[in-house]
Parts: C-alpha cells; sequence; structure tokens
C-alpha cells in the first residue's frame, strides 16, 4: 500500500514536471530542446540503472559502465561547454565528432559484454557438465544400494526440454 | 590377443555422445554389446527434445544428461571428466548416428595395443576407402587435413572424425581444455602442442543411420572458416602447463 502511494505520488510529480516544461520547451531556443531531451535521457538511464540495481537485475561491476554513461551525457547536457572543451582538446573541427567518439565508447561497452557473455558460457557449460556427471553416479550409486538393500527413490522424470 | 583385447574392453569407456538419436542409438547399442563384450557404454545426452535418455538407458547404457544443449565439444568433454574420475584407462568415442561401426573399433584397439600411443584415430581417407562425401565438402576437409598435417609436422588424413580411443594421460589434458564448436581438428592440433601423440587406422564408415549431419552443405564454408579461425588462435596462445604431457605423464596431474 505504502509503495503505491509513493509511486502514485512520484508520477504525479513527474506529469507535473512534464507538465510545467511543455510551455516552457516551446518557447525555447532549439539548443535548449535538445539539452532538456539529453537531460531526460541522462535522468532515464540513471533510474533504469539504479532500478536495475535494486531489483538484482544488474550486477553493480557492469552497471558502472551505464553509471558512466549517463553521467557522461548529463554533464553534455547541462554543461555544453565541457563538450566544446573536449572537441578543442581532440583538435575536432564540430561537435558532431564528439558524438562518434562517445559511440565508440559505447562499442565498447558492448564488447566489454560480449567477454563477459562468454566467459558465461563456458561457466554454465562447466556447471552443466557436472551436473550430469553426478547424476549419473548418484544413479549408480542407487543402483548398486538397490541391489544391496530396499528400492531407493525413484529417478526424477525425465524434465522438459528446457534451456532452448 | 582375444584375451589381451577382453582385457582392454573391461578397461574403456564406450562415448556416444547424443543430440535427438532416439531412433539409431537401440541399432547402434545392441551392436556396442555384439562387438565390444564387456565395455562399459555411457551415452551423453546432450539436453535432446525426444526419447534419447530412455531409448539409452533401455540399451543398458549409462546416462549422462546435460540439462541444456551445449554443443558436441562440452557433450563429449562431459564423457571425458566422467570417464576420468571413474577410473578408466580408455575411451572409445563413437557418433551416434551409427557413422562409426563398433565392429571396426576392433582395429584402432590392436592399434593402441601393438602400438601404445595417446590417441587413435579412425579415418574414413584410408587405403582401401570406400567413403565418398560431395566434391565442394571432400576439397574442404582435404585443405583441412593438409593445413592440419602441416602444424602438427604429421600426416593426418581425417582431421574431423571423431571415431577416437583415448587414452588416460590425454583424457586428463581434455579435461582441462577442450574446443568446443567443430572440436577434433582443433583438439589434434591442441594434443600435438602438448607433446602427445597420435596415430591413425583406416576404418570403414557408414552412411548416416537417422537424424542429418551437423556440418550441412552451405555450413561447409562457416565451418571452415571457424575451424581455420580456431586453429590460427591456437597457435598463438601458450601451451598450459597443467595440460602438458610430459606434466601429466610425470603424475602432475591428480
Amino acid at each position: 500500500m505504502k509503495r503505491r502511494i509513493v509511486g502514485a505520488v512520484l508520477a504525479a510529480l513527474a506529469a507535473a514536471a512534464v507538465w510545467a516544461a511543455v510551455p516552457w520547451l516551446m518557447d525555447a531556443s532549439q539548443m535548449m530542446r535538445i539539452r532538456a531531451l539529453m537531460g531526460a535521457v541522462s535522468v532515464c538511464v540513471f533510474l533504469i540503472t539504479l532500478l536495475a540495481i535494486r531489483g538484482y537485475k544488474l550486477r553493480e561491476k557492469y552497471a558502472v559502465l551505464w553509471l558512466a554513461t549517463a553521467a557522461m551525457i548529463t554533464l553534455a547536457a547541462f554543461f555544453p561547454q565541457v563538450m566544446d572543451a573536449a572537441r578543442e582538446w581532440f583538435g575536432m573541427q564540430y561537435v558532431t565528432s564528439v558524438v562518434a567518439v562517445v559511440f565508440v565508447f559505447l562499442v565498447l561497452v558492448s564488447f566489454h559484454f560480449s567477454i563477459a557473455l562468454s566467459a558465461l558460457n563456458d561457466k554454465a557449460a562447466a556447471t552443466a557438465s557436472r551436473c550430469a556427471i553426478l547424476e549419473a553416479r548418484l544413479q549408480e550409486l542407487e543402483r548398486r544400494l538397490g541391489a544391496a538393500g530396499p528400492a531407493p527413490a525413484a529417478p526424477p522424470a525425465d524434465r522438459p526440454a528446457a534451456g532452448r | 590377443m582375444e584375451t589381451s583385447i577382453q582385457s582392454f574392453l573391461a578397461r574403456t569407456l564406450v562415448l556416444i555422445p547424443a543430440f535427438n538419436e532416439e531412433a539409431s542409438l537401440p541399432g547402434l547399442l545392441a551392436e556396442v554389446r555384439a562387438h565390444l563384450p564387456g565395455a562399459a557404454v555411457a551415452v551423453v545426452d546432450d539436453g535432446s527434445a525426444d526419447g534419447t535418455a530412455a531409448a539409452a538407458r533401455a540399451g543398458g547404457a549409462r546416462v549422462l544428461r546435460l540439462p541444456c544443449n551445449l554443443g558436441v565439444g562440452p557433450a563429449v568433454q562431459t564423457g571425458f571428466k566422467y570417464a576420468l574420475e571413474s577410473g578408466y584407462d580408455y575411451l572409445l568415442r563413437l557418433d551416434a548416428d551409427g557413422q562409426h561401426p563398433p565392429a571396426e573399433a576392433r582395429k584402432l584397439i590392436e592399434a593402441m595395443i601393438a602400438q601404445p600411443t595417446d590417441l587413435v584415430v579412425g579415418t574414413r581417407y584410408g587405403a582401401g576407402s570406400t567413403y565418398h562425401g560431395n566434391g565442394f565438402r571432400r576439397c574442404v576437409l582435404k585443405g583441412l587435413a593438409l593445413f592440419v598435417s602441416v602444424i602438427c609436422r604429421k600426416r593426418i588424413t581425417d582431421p574431423t572424425s571423431g571415431f577416437w580411443l583415448v587414452s588416460r594421460p590425454l583424457l586428463k589434458c581434455f579435461a582441462i581444455h577442450y574446443p568446443s564448436d567443430y572440436p577434433e581438428a582443433e583438439a589434434i592440433a591442441l594434443l600435438r602442442r602438448q607433446g602427445f601423440s597420435l596415430e591413425e587406422v583406416p576404418v570403414a564408415f557408414k552412411p548416416r543411420q537417422a537424424g542429418a549431419s551437423s556440418i550441412r552443405a552451405w555450413g561447409t564454408v562457416n565451418f571452415a572458416a571457424k575451424v581455420f579461425l580456431a586453429l590460427f588462435v591456437d597457435r598463438l596462445r601458450s601451451v598450459d602447463p597443467r595440460g602438458s604431457a610430459a606434466f601429466i605423464k610425470n603424475g602432475g596431474a591428480a
């Protein structure tokens, strides 16, 4: 019940913010609108990342990269002079080139995840393999025990074809 | 010779990796019992959706049932680990589709008894071969054989054959690392680098009984690309000392 009230209040606040922002955005310059959009995106990335960590859907060690991404977007939205400084620093002609650099950063993030996924794949295979060996040895043991004493419990029924 | 084969079979595990091979297993298991009496048989059910595990059990085999489909490499490696833990000295690998006739396995065993080595491979391209693949695929396999021969510095005629008789020291090596996708060619290159030996013995393969080959016509190109890449990358890796023949044969791996 308490969670629902908090949720409703947060939703109302968000709606009010959007309601207040719409007329201001209508009058604002194009640059301001882009910055507002980027600010909203960065807030979303932050929120989604934090919610995912909170719900045990995302490990902190992977979340750091996404939080860094959100921080970069926030920085660019609220302090555009940072982007200009970066552009000058790298000797680039246009701010859009900085976006290309950011894109490369995101590609690296996804590469990092491919590597994490491969490691996970190996671990899952090793675990499944161990399971199969232990099950076979358990059945062997049950068979021997069954020959010696009272009948052991029935082997587990065939599982539905899972994992595919 | 016959008594030595009997005692050899008592120390051997016959390993059959199977994925949806309910149809061909009963016949194959009956053949194994007839031609390889006294050998224990284990079927690795690689997450099949049909009654593979039940068919294997009905045929008197032990079943290693993987909870999901892992592919041929991890399935075979599971069998290797099981053979090691159960104390077998040799492992004979047969394909579940019936391509590797158990009767022919005796040639592998005789070769191993006559001249002990770490791995005996049944090759379909030996003298008196009656095997005919389609033209393009045969070409690719020839190229692969040539490449593997060069990097192994030994003539290998059939690097994709899975008809293997593996000795215990090599099982220890493969328990640490065994390639996953199209494992045989890569495994041969790997074992040579680790200092193990292998011999090829010509055998007659049978056409597939049921199911379809894991390497299909168009897939040949994909297969070749992946295997060549894997073989190339393997050369860039350093040898894992825990898996080397010298380390294992000196009692290094418990």
